[in-house]
C-alpha cells in the first residue's frame, strides 16, 4: 500500500509511525513546506532563548525513517493531491493569524510558528533591546519568556481582561498575571493594537487605550487559522478547517484529515493531545483497521519555567447548573477550581502546584461521578484517589 | 536510571524527580511507570518517549 502524508507536524508524523509499524510493507511518503524534518513545535521557545541548539531539535535521525519505510520531501509544497497513492492524509496544521492591520507587514515584525521563524527572529533580536508580544495566550506568553531570556525588555499586550482568556478565569488570571510580572515581564490587558508605524529610526505600536508603545521589534501571537488551501484547491469539504468525520474521512474517498487543520463536528482542536489522538484514528482507518474518534479533552500547560499551571476541560462554562469548589492562595500564586456539572468534572485550573493534575484528567475523561467531598478534588493525587 | 525524552513536547521524565503531577514518587523507573501514564506536559502516552 503506497500512503502519502502531507504535512510533519506531529499529527502526520505519529501516523506515519503508526502505519508503518501496523501494515509491514507499506510505502509511506511524507511531503512538507518546512526545510527540516519533524521536530517538536513546543521546543521552538528554547530554541529562540538559545538554551538548546537547532540540531538538538530533532528526535529521529535518517535511520529512523529509513528502517519505516518512510520517505520525506522537504521543502516541497503540495498544491493538489498527490497521484499514485492509494490513501492520502493531510496534516497541514496551522498557520498564525495575522489580523489585518495598518503596519503589521513592517519588517520589524514577526509571528513564531516553525524554526524559520525563529531563526528570522534570533538574527533580528540580537543587539535589540525592547519587545512587544502582541497576544497574551499560551504562546505568547512563552514567547515572551524566552525574549525576556534573551535580554530583552518586554510587554505583552492582551485585547481580552486576563492572560489565558480561554484557559484561565479572572481570578486565575489576576494571580498569573502577578507571577508573570515577577518575572520581569510586563503585561497589559484590555488593549488593543490598532496600528504599527515606523517615525524615522523608530517603530511604534499605536493603540487607542494607551497610545503609543514603542519597540525594537513585535510578535504577533493572535493564535491560529488552519490551512486548508489545499482541500480548498482540490474541491475537498471545508469550513473552518477541512471536514472531518469520526473515522478522520474528508468528503472525498480515501482522502483523511487530521490535526490542527481538520474540523470534527464543528471544532478545530489546535492542541497537542487531538493531533495525537485524531493522527492515530487517521492512521487506524487508513490500513482498514475501524477506530472511531470520540474527541479530545482540551488540555493545556504553560510552558514557563518557574510557572506551574494545566487547565484541562471547560474552565469557563456558559449558562447555569455549574458547580464549583476552589482553593486559593494569592501571596504563594496558588489557584485550583474546579467545575461540577450534573454530578461529573467537567473542568479544572491547576495553578502553582503540580500534585492531582494527572488524577483530575483522568475523572474528567472518565466522566466518574463525584460524590462524597468535593474539597477532595482540590487536593493532589492521594486525595483523588477517592474517585480511583 | 535512564533519563527519556517526549518527542512530542521535549519533556524530560528523570527517575530522580519522578512525576509529581500524576503522583510518580522520586526514584521511579521510567519503565515502572504505569501504562495509563502519560507525558505531564502535552499528554502523549509513553509509546512517544525515547532514551535520552
Amino acid at each position: 500500500m503506497k500512503i502519502a502524508i502531507v504535512g510533519n507536524g506531529i499529527c502526520g508524523i505519529t501516523a506515519a509511525r503508526l502505519i508503518s509499524e501496523n501494515s509491514p510493507g507499506a510505502k509511506i511518503s511524507i511531503f512538507t513546506d518546512e526545510e527540516y524534518n519533524y521536530y517538536p513545535r513546543p521546543l521552538l521557545d528554547r530554541l529562540l532563548s538559545e538554551t538548546m541548539d537547532l540540531n538538538q531539535l530533532f528526535p529521529y535521525n535518517d535511520e529512523w525513517y529509513k528502517k519505516r519505510g518512510i520517505d520525506v520531501f522537504l521543502k516541497t509544497r503540495v498544491v493538489e493531491i498527490p497521484r499514485d497513492y492509494d490513501k492520502v492524509l493531510i496534516t497541514t496544521g496551522a498557520s498564525p493569524f495575522v489580523p489585518p492591520i495598518e503596519g503589521i507587514k513592517s519588517e520589524e515584525v514577526f509571528t513564531c510558528r516553525n524554526i524559520a521563524d525563529v531563526l528570522r527572529i534570533r538574527a533580528f533580536a540580537r543587539g535589540k533591546k525592547r519587545a512587544v508580544v502582541i497576544g497574551g495566550g499560551l504562546l505568547g506568553l512563552e514567547t515572551a519568556k524566552a525574549l525576556t531570556d534573551r535580554g530583552l525588555k518586554v510587554t505583552v499586550i492582551e485585547h481580552n481582561s486576563r492572560l489565558l482568556p480561554k484557559q484561565l478565569d479572572e481570578e486565575g488570571g489576576q494571580i498569573l498575571k502577578s507571577r508573570i510580572e515577577k518575572l520581569n515581564i510586563e503585561v497589559v490587558l484590555q488593549v488593543t493594537c490598532d496600528r504599527i508605524m515606523t517615525e524615522g529610526a523608530k517603530t511604534c505600536l499605536l493603540s487607542k487605550q494607551i497610545g503609543k508603545l514603542e519597540a525594537d521589534l513585535f510578535i504577533v501571537s493572535a493564535g491560529v487559522r488552519s490551512n486548508i488551501e489545499l482541500a480548498r484547491n482540490c474541491g475537498i469539504g471545508i469550513e473552518k478547517g477541512i471536514v472531518v468525520d469520526k473515522y478522520m474521512k474528508t468528503s472525498c474517498d480515501r482522502i483523511y484529515a487530521a490535526g490542527d487543520c481538520a474540523e470534527f463536528n464543528g471544532m478545530v482542536y489546535g492542541i497537542i493531545p487531538a493531533a495525537i489522538e485524531q493522527g492515530t484514528v487517521a492512521a487506524s482507518n487508513m490500513i482498514d483497521k475501524p477506530l472511531e474518534y470520540k474527541g479530545t479533552t482540551f488540555q493545556a500547560t504553560l510552558k514557563v519555567m518557574g510557572i506551574d499551571l494545566t487547565s484541562i476541560g471547560a474552565v469557563n462554562p456558559e449558562g447555569e447548573g455549574y458547580e464549583t469548589v476552589c482553593r486559593k492562595d494569592a501571596p504563594k500564586g496558588i489557584y485550583r477550581k474546579c467545575i461540577i456539572k450534573d454530578g461529573r468534572l467537567i473542568g479544572a485550573i491547576v495553578l502553582g502546584e503540580k500534585d492531582g493534575i494527572a488524577g483530575l484528567t483522568r475523572i474528567i475523561k472518565e466522566g466518574i461521578y463525584v460524590t462524597g467531598n468535593k474539597d477532595a478534588l482540590l487536593g493532589g493525587e492521594a486525595a483523588l484517589a477517592e474517585w480511583a | 536510571m535512564d533519563k527519556y525524552r517526549c518527542t512530542v513536547c521535549g519533556y524530560i521524565y528523570d527517575p530522580a524527580l519522578g512525576d509529581p503531577t500524576a503522583g510518580i514518587p522520586a526514584g521511579t523507573a521510567f519503565d515502572k511507570l504505569p501504562d495509563s501514564w502519560v507525558c505531564p506536559e502535552c499528554g502523549a502516552p509513553k509509546d512517544m518517549f525515547e532514551k535520552v
